[in-house]
């Protein structure tokens, strides 16, 4: 009994060391050469070998994905520092970008515009209770010789033009005040009206007064100054027709024009200080105070 | 029980060393951590010869589908190993980790050897390119020595789970 328990030892530690060794010896061996021994033992072996290949691949990867979330708090906070940091580097860049773009259009526009023209920055805004500007303040005033009803435009269009002025500082009304009066003209056709600022404090809006009604005038025209008046030089753009009320009878239409500037969103502005009627008086001025004090 | 906690521990340090070395790129001087595992079971008497070399195959067949090593390799050289020292009849264990250390390096030189012996006879063409002769050699002792070094731990792991298998035995009450 002994015997044989120790015969079946020998046996099994036999066979378990000769199945690696055929196991290797047929996966070593160079598959032009391999016996018929060996295709029997790799054709018994490639599924289990699969299997445990594919099962040792399977936790390994666990465990290593495991490992490596040690360190992925530590680096999830630092990118997503370096996130934060990077969107801000992106927003002060598109800002730097608009900025940019607007001083571009604002450059363009002093080489369009006749006359001289004197560049002023918003500084500030009184706004409606619905959140719509109704006045703007610049940071040029009567200390740079401007003076009340100097044009004042921006990359969009026409702004308005200055209220009043005090030392370094104006106000500007807008072309949408109700005390604006602007004389237009409808580019497509040529008709010609005044512009008036409906002053509503929900919208930015315009009526056209005194348009004939039998001029042609459709929904998306685009209004320029007229130049007439000398107030405001000729071709500024002021907006886009967007209602056109006609009635059957008198005399004139009524059209509505939505601004072409956003003036929530005015930034930059130039102020036409030569080629409009007032430059003539600051000139004047000018010349006076060659003489005496200088006008206020 | 027994085996299932020695086949968790070879799990385990397989599991180890590949997770570490994700951090560290020390392939070339990676120990082999089962070996000494191998070499408890082959000194330990207590040990029956089958279940140590059944043991040493599960954890050869382990290694071998962790590490990527053709298939067997491992599994042949670790009940080799086993079954060479249970016959060189050490007692490992009463010389202290000195010894461990000396011994886990003689049988990691002996089991690096046999692999390299191995893979020379099957593989086609002969996998030493020429000049070479010397990083072989560096290869087959560097990992042998890390393995000594680490042995007196992986020993002690052992032991452990060997030792708490026989309490639990003798604590057992006896049957009328």
């Amino acid at each position: 009994m002994n015997f044989f328990r120790r015969f079946r030892d020998a046996a099994l530690v036999a066979a378990l060391l000769a199945i690696p060794f055929f196991f290797l010896k047929a996966n070593l061996t160079d598959p032009s050469r391999t016996s018929w021994l060996d295709r029997v033992v790799l054709q018994v072996s490639a599924p289990i070998q699969y299997a445990a290949t594919e099962a040792a691949g399977g936790v390994s990867a666990i465990v290593e994905e495991y490992v490596w979330l040690v360190d992925v708090k530590a680096d999830n906070e630092a990118l997503t520092h370096d996130n934060a940091r990077l969107r801000q580097r992106v927003r002060e860049l598109g800002h730097e970008a608009r900025e940019n773009e607007r001083m571009r259009s604002l450059l363009s526009l002093r080489d369009e515009l006749p006359g001289e023209t004197m560049t002023a920055a918003v500084i500030g805004k009184e706004v409606s209770p619905h959140f719509r500007v109704v006045r703007v303040r610049i940071d040029r005033g009567e200390r740079d010789l401007l003076r009340p009803g100097m044009p004042v435009v921006s990359s969009e269009g026409l702004v308005g033009q200055i209220r009043r002025t005090w030392g370094r500082y104006s106000d500007v009304l807008l072309t949408v005040d109700r005390t604006s009066a602007i004389d237009v003209v409808i580019d497509r056709t040529g008709a010609r009206g005044m512009l008036r600022g409906t002053g509503e404090s929900d919208r930015y809006l315009c009526r056209i007064q005194y348009l004939q009604r039998t001029d042609e005038v459709e929904v998306g025209d685009e209004i320029y100054t007229s130049g007439l008046g000398q107030r405001f030089p000729s071709n500024i753009l002021i907006g886009h027709v967007t209602r056109v009320m006609r009635q059957d009878f008198g005399l004139y239409q009524e059209v509505e024009v939505s601004p072409a500037v956003n003036f929530s969103a005015v930034e930059e502005v130039l102020i036409l200080t030569a080629g409009s009627r007032e430059q003539a008086v600051v000139e004047g001025l000018r010349d006076e105070s060659l003489f005496g004090d200088r006008p206020r | 029980m027994r085996n299932v906690a020695l086949i968790a521990l070879g799990f385990s340090l397989l599991v180890m060393g590949a997770a570490a070395a994700t951090f560290v790129p020390f392939h070339a001087v990676a120990p082999n951590l089962l070996l000494p595992v191998v070499i408890f079971l082959g000194v330990t008497h207590e040990v029956h010869i089958v279940r140590g070399a059944a043991l040493s195959f599960v954890f050869g067949y382990l290694f071998d589908a962790f590490t990527g090593s053709p298939m067997g390799l491992m599994t042949f050289v670790l009940v080799a190993t086993f079954i060479v020292s249970r016959f060189a009849g050490l007692r490992l264990f009463l010389r202290g980790p000195i010894f461990q250390i000396l011994l886990t390096f003689f049988v990691a030189v002996l089991a690096g050897g046999t692999i390299l012996a191995l893979r020379a006879i099957f593989e086609k063409p002969a996998p030493f390119p020429a000049g070479t002769v010397e990083d072989h050699v560096l290869t087959l002792l560097i990992p042998a020595a890390t393995t000594a070094l680490v042995s007196p731990l992986v020993f002690a792991a052992v032991r452990r789970i060997e030792s708490l298998a026989v309490r639990k035995r003798e604590e057992r009450p006896a049957t009328p």
